[in-house]
């Protein structure tokens, strides 16, 4: 049984740093916190859910479609909710509260067109329905496939931030955003790609997250939110790795607290994680110490 | 607002002589009305009804709107005392329960008010109507405790607790059941209600209990706790969650490999939505109801047969409950006698003793019984599902 554990505590661990990866690039960047991204995240489940079952799209064209829906979701977010907000010295908490505003108006306009109750998706419409058995445990191939695909595109997304041009850009405006701009970067262009990557993100992970439970409603994106940021602090603010390494500690402290201490105190278990890292190292595993400088 | 009562001030000494005159000629007119009126009782009883017609749990309303209807239809057309019902809706929100209580309360006058939909807006607007001695029939709300709220809150809706017992020993007979697991939501009160209520029942029946696993509302992975309970080697697990939970645990069981394990379960088992949505998995489920379709009492057969012909569609236990509730509160009315001339305070008054000696009643829901705290008690039914539908248990 510990290896079947094994598997479910992976693939939720996979799960959490997909999420908390498009968290941490905004985060790590420009030191913002997204309260939208939920919400982002729970459109894609939303809305894959409406064309797979609605419309009879085949996954395949349903994932594209939310992908490109979310990334210009991502765009109307970084417009609405930060861009105007970022000329004006207004601190940390303006741009938290209007994405927060934003948010709610997302879960609203969700709850008009997909209605409140949660969703199942079609029995045929979902993809790699098979499984495999692995020693004394049953494995889906759906979960499979999500943790390759959670690897894969956080790997994509450190080699997009560590090699290209627009990783340079990113890596500039975070060491200084006045000097990058002096320095010929768009500074604009380069937060509105982080923000449409970041969604993207959200997107894949609510598309993924609402097939392989098979559950998806307008109020998913709450307490994912909670949980990424728990993975963000856990794994180092800003570290892509960190995202991925935070996001599987959690998983196996949630697991591992169902398994031999009780499912009571799973959620406590995860939080009492999280304050030892705090007390313990406060830039999280590989987080970089920034400190405040006189 | 309007609701306001006046302060002792606001009637304080400049007005004094225009009270008395007032007084004087209420005085009066009472005098006068009184003695003729004494031995005729109403014709027309005013009664409120507020639900969820609106917002996240209106999917509810609908059934109860028509047995409401219903009910109101079929009693106002033997004439002998008419039902005056005020329809009002509360957006499914705590906030407008109590906005809704304090119209009926004070601006129409109600003798009774029917709803709210669920616990935690009667624990809201309960006690308004308590302490302006209104009686409130409650027609869903399954939740313990709260007909605690004082001697004017009564309801026919059925503690899903109390028909427990008939789940585990259907379960004892029929399916074997010898050793269980349980698996409930632990922060909602309802699911914590309906696991202790198993957990004695098992016990009293000699079933072995291997162990316990908690979920959250609105948990979608439940692998971790349905793994552990396959260590356990148990032929059914015990369900107390919520619909969306409920489904996500019996559908997760099976593609862990719990193939074997039998389901069984309390009010969420008994919506034709969850079972639609579990599909395969909970083939062979039961659960008790206090009430279901294939009832074979009269009295149900022909309130099926009337409500399918009125609305071309099933009604379901809220229908039933909403529907046997306006009997009783008829019943309560007539036996009440009250005068034309009664006040307000006083028919109320009259209402809730004449509530509160009706101690049985022959309902749709069969035989109910009210127990000392204003409590329903059925016999109720154990279902099954059987190929994808639900049957009586047998």
């Amino acid at each position: 049984m510990l290896s079947q554990q094994i598997i479910n505590a992976l693939s939720q661990g996979a799960f959490y740093a997909l999420f908390a990866a498009g968290l941490t690039l905004i985060f790590g960047v420009l030191d913002l916190l997204n309260m939208a991204h939920g919400a982002v995240f729970m459109w894609g489940a939303m809305l894959s859910w409406y064309l797979m079952s609605t419309l009879g799209l085949h996954f395949g064209f349903a994932l594209l479609i939310t992908i490109v829906f979310c990334g210009l979701m991502g765009l109307l977010l970084e417009h609405t909710a930060f861009r105007p907000l970022r000329g004006r010295s207004t601190g940390h908490l303006p741009p938290l509260v209007s994405s927060l505003a934003l948010s709610i108006v997302l879960v609203h306009v969700a709850e008009k067109i997909f209605g409140t109750r949660v969703v199942r998706y079609p029995d045929n419409a979902v993809p790699f329905a098979s499984y495999v058995e692995m020693g004394d445990a049953q494995v889906s191939m759906l979960h499979l496939v999500l943790m390759v695909v959670a690897l894969v595109l956080m790997g994509a997304l450190w080699y997009m931030v560590a090699r290209t041009r627009l990783g340079r850009s990113i890596r500039a405006l975070q060491e200084n955003p006045k000097v990058a701009r002096l320095m010929g970067v768009d500074v604009d262009r380069t937060i509105a790609w982080m923000f449409v990557i970041a969604s993207v993100l959200a997107g894949i992970a609510g598309v993924f997250l609402g097939v392989a439970y098979n559950s998806a409603s307008p109020y998913m994106g709450h307490w994912v939110d909670l949980k990424g940021f728990a993975v963000i602090i856990l794994g180092g603010m800003g570290s892509i790795p960190g995202a991925l390494l935070g996001g599987l500690l959690i998983a196996f402290a949630e697991i591992g607290t169902v398994v031999f201490l009780s499912s009571d105190y799973r959620d406590a278990a995860v939080f009492v994680v999280l304050m030892g890292m705090l007390l313990l190292k406060p830039s999280g595993l590989l987080g970089s110490s920034r400190e405040v400088r006189a | 607002m309007f609701l306001r009562h006046p302060s002792p001030s606001s009637i304080g000494f400049k007005r004094t002589g225009r009270v008395s005159t007032l007084l004087a000629v209420i005085l009066l007119a009472g005098v006068t009305v009184l003695p003729a009126a004494a031995q005729d009782t109403i014709t027309t009883a005013k009664l409120g009804a507020v639900y969820a017609f609106s917002g996240p749990v209106a999917i509810y309303s609908t059934t109860i709107k028509n047995g409401l209807d219903m009910a109101v239809s079929e009693l106002n057309a033997k004439g002998d005392l008419k039902i005056d019902l005020l329809l009002e809706d509360d957006r499914s929100t705590k906030d407008d329960a109590i906005n809704v209580y304090q119209k009926f309360i004070q601006r129409d006058q109600a003798l009774l008010i029917f709803g709210p939909l669920i616990g935690g807006q009667v624990f809201a607007a309960g006690p308004l109507a308590q302490r302006a001695k209104v009686p409130v029939m409650l027609t869903s709300v399954a939740t313990p405790g709260v007909t605690g709220i004082g001697d004017y809150i009564f309801r026919t809706s059925v503690e899903s607790a109390t028909i427990i017992p008939a789940t585990v020993k259907a379960a004892k007979e029929q399916l074997r059941t010898a050793r269980v697991a349980q698996i409930y939501t632990n922060d909602d009160q309802f699911s914590v209600g309906e696991f202790k209520a198993y957990e004695a029942a098992l016990k009293a029946n000699g079933i072995q209990i291997a162990g316990a696993e908690t979920v959250r509302t609105g948990d979608v992975d439940f692998s971790a706790q349905l793994t552990k309970i396959k260590a356990m080697n148990v032929d059914t697990l015990v369900v107390s969650s919520q619909g969306q939970e409920a489904v996500g645990i019996m559908t997760q069981a099976r593609k862990l490999g719990l193939d074997k394990v039998r389901f069984i379960g309390g009010n969420a088992f008994n919506a034709a939505g969850v079972v639609k949505e579990a599909g395969a998995a909970m083939e062979g489920a039961l659960s008790a109801t206090p009430w279901f379709l294939a009832m074979e009492h009269p009295k149900n057969v022909e309130f099926v047969k009337k409500y399918r012909e009125k609305y071309k569609s099933d009604p379901d236990w809220l229908a039933a409950q909403t529907y046997d509730a306006l009997y009783l509160v008829k019943q309560a009315l007539v036996a009440a006698k009250i005068g034309k001339s009664d006040s307000v305070a006083v028919a109320r008054g009259k209402l809730r003793d004449s509530l509160a000696a009706i101690k049985t009643f022959d309902g749709v829901l069969g035989k109910i019984e009210f127990d000392d705290k204003r409590d329903p008690r059925v016999a109720g039914a154990v279902i099954k599902v059987e190929a994808g539908k639900q049957v009586l248990a047998k």
